[in-house]
């Protein structure tokens, strides 16, 4: 597993490429914990380029959820529509809790701030 | 390729002979001290490292394996050799085919990547090959010199030879001690036998997941309700080891406290989803439960965001039941949705079961379910079912995850059976009595053993009348049926408990155990189930 932290219209970005389960779930964790400034409107988790994810994978998405939310903060997960990623998503109803989108820009176009 | 295999056993046999006549030719040499694995090893593969260190006149021999985390310095150097190992198999000149390759790397400080620990700790030259265990890759056993030399071709045989011995005392001794513990704490938190059901055909397997992963986390659970329906739960825990088993105990026991006042799915899941939720630990569990009726051949169910129930119709075809969107228990937000309802007539199977069935990575959902559908088709009954599921999809390989499968199938009753369900007073006794009398008279019972069936069948209704006392409109299930000249009654009463009146119950019992030739009473939340069995001395013609 590998995750690029990014920054688009000052909207954080974490692109997460290769497998997340049981031994990389708590790195991934990590990671998105210190990715988020406070006044950002979100985070974008782009899951894209994940090849695998499972129940510990889904468990660091919801966990995300709960703390972003906990400082009015929304996740936004960006997944490849014909996906595996985009099938546990679904499963397990993450859009009910998260945004759901299939592209980095329209995550990123839903928390940008816009201009004065 | 089999003879290959041999024959490369049988040289690094020999070659592993000459090896340990050759050792303590020489004292021993300094060695680096700390050892990269953890746990600590014990004291057999302590000496049997620093025996391997002598072998191959090394400085330093560890093992290096693939469960420790992936902070460490022994870590990122073990996924370093790793990832020249694979490079090096599927290079044309890959060894043997077996997935199992030494690796040499005659110069550490100039191998790009690997970690600066080693160099500190002045290995100049190593040797590494993988440690299998049922051939299954488990981590890497390697030696390493301060000086710098170039390991053979033989010596990397003898490597591989002493990295079987290290693997059978991985397997055996104390490293894996912890896993077998887990292990033996969840098997006591799953149910010790399912509940015997008249007329119900109940089926669980139970398959842990490999040495490496530890506990996964899956559990059942599958019980009778006081009116008469089946609760059937199946649920996966998020998490690996003593944690998943803590977890997956605490849900079973909230499960039973929550289901037994026959509660919708929904309304269950929902307890339990508050359950995990309050738990405080961030934990994460999908969860399905559903509550079978029998008497209505239908089933409802809730899914929190677990796979959903397979069914195996008498023509042996496979459906699915539906999937309805919702989070796993403890995470997102409570269930809100509805839950599913689906037909689940006499003859058809209804399959729970957990995600490690068909696991592979990256596999999308429809096409793993298109996996399982196939492997069941066909299946007749609950335990061919799990069978032929095993054997096609888990193929006796250990799993990655937990495999849990529970099925469920209403017999449909033989025709010559005797089935009733009467009013639990006593005055109906006597009726049931005489029917009872024909019924054995026809399956070629003799006088003798007629009166015993009779009277021990008496003796457990009227425990059922008992039961009942008070309740204005209980009744008592009656069931005969023969299997050859095998005679199997239950008598099943859904009555409040009542606390037996001592002497009376006693005698009861006695005399039942002295007219038949096994006794068997099952008390539950609902009731009491009786169930008689006696071998008749000759049975009716065909």
């Amino acid at each position: 597993m590998n995750v690029t932290l990014a920054e688009e219209r000052g909207v954080p970005i974490a692109h997460v490429a290769g497998a997340v389960d049981l031994t990389t779930a708590d790195d991934l964790s990590a990671t998105l914990r210190s990715a988020v400034p406070n006044a950002a409107m979100g985070l974008v988790l782009d899951l894209t380029a994940t090849t695998h994810l499972d129940s510990a994978g889904l468990r660091v998405l919801f966990d995300a959820i709960r703390r972003l939310g906990r400082r009015q903060q929304e996740l936004r997960v960006v997944v490849d529509p014909e996906s595996l990623v985009a099938d546990l998503v679904a499963a397990t109803d993450v859009g009910s809790y998260a945004g759901v989108d299939f592209a980095v820009g329209d995550a990123v176009e839903q928390l940008a701030v816009a201009p004065i | 390729m089999k003879e290959l295999r041999e024959e490369s056993k049988g040289t690094r046999r020999r070659l592993l002979r000459a090896a340990l006549a050759l050792r303590g030719r020489e004292g021993r040499r300094s060695r680096i001290s700390g050892s990269a694995l953890e746990p600590p090893l014990d004291d057999l593969l302590q000496e049997l490292l620093e025996q391997i260190g002598d072998i191959l006149e090394a400085d330093t021999a560890v093992i290096l394996l693939r469960n420790g985390t992936s902070e460490d310095a022994a870590a990122r150097t073990r996924e370093w050799l790793e990832q020249h190992i694979t490079e090096s198999l599927q290079a044309p000149s890959g060894r043997d085919g077996r997935g199992r390759a030494a690796l040499v790397i005659a110069d550490v400080p100039t191998a790009d990547g690997l970690d600066p620990a080693l160099r500190a700790n002045g290995v100049q030259s190593l040797l590494a090959v993988p440690l299998l265990i049922e051939e299954r890759y488990v981590g890497l056993l390697v030696v390493g010199n301060c000086a710098q030399r170039s390991f053979s071709e033989d010596e990397a045989q003898v490597l591989e030879a002493l990295a079987d011995r290290v693997a059978v005392e991985l397997q055996h001794g104390g490293v894996f001690e912890h896993h077998r513990r887990e292990w033996a704490l969840q098997r006591s938190l799953l149910p010790e036998k399912l509940p015997a059901i008249p007329g119900i055909w109940l089926t669980a397997r139970f398959l842990p997941a490999s040495a490496l992963a530890g506990v996964g986390g899956g559990w059942y659970d599958a019980f009778p309700l006081p009116d008469g329906r089946v609760g059937l739960a199946v649920g996966d825990v998020a998490c690996h080891g003593a944690k998943a088993a803590t977890l997956m105990g605490e849900l079973r026991n909230a499960l039973r406290a929550y289901a037994v006042e026959g509660d919708p799915p929904a309304t269950v899941a929902s307890k339990m989803w508050h359950f995990v939720a309050t738990l405080e630990r961030g934990e994460m569990a999908t969860f399905l439960y559903a509550l079978y009726d029998p008497s209505a051949g239908t089933v409802r169910f809730y899914s929190a965001g677990h796979p959903p129930p397979l069914f195996v119709h008498a023509d042996g075809k496979v459906t699915f039941g539906a999937t309805i969107p919702a989070a796993p228990l403890g995470v997102g937000g409570p269930p809100r949705d509805a839950e599913a309802m689906a037909e689940l007539p006499a003859g058809t199977t209804m399959l729970l079961y957990t995600d490690g069935l068909a696991e592979r990575p990256g596999e999308r959902l429809a096409s793993r379910r298109a996996r399982i559908a196939e492997s069941a088709a066909g299946a007749q009954d609950p335990d061919s079912l799990c069978s032929q599921l095993l054997g096609r999809l888990v193929d006796g390989d250990r799993p990655d995850d937990d495999v849990v499968l529970l099925a469920v199938q209403a017999m449909t009753p033989p025709e010559d059976a005797l089935l009733c369900t009467v009013p639990a007073v006593a005055e109906e006794l006597l009726p049931l009595r005489r029917q009872l009398r024909r019924w054995l008279a026809a399956r070629g019972a003799n006088e003798r053993e007629i009166a015993a069936v009779t009277l021990a069948t008496q003796e457990a209704c009227a425990n059922a009348v008992e039961h009942a006392y008070g309740l204005a409109d209980a009744t008592f299930h009656l069931a005969a049926v023969h299997h050859g000249p095998t005679i199997e009654i239950v008598v099943r009463d859904r009555g409040k408990w009542r606390p037996p009146r001592g002497e009376n119950r006693g005698r009861g019992m006695a005399l039942m155990r002295a007219l038949v030739d096994d006794v068997e009473v099952v008390r539950h939340d609902g009731g009491t189930t009786v169930r008689l069995v006696r071998t008749l001395e000759k049975s009716a013609p065909a």
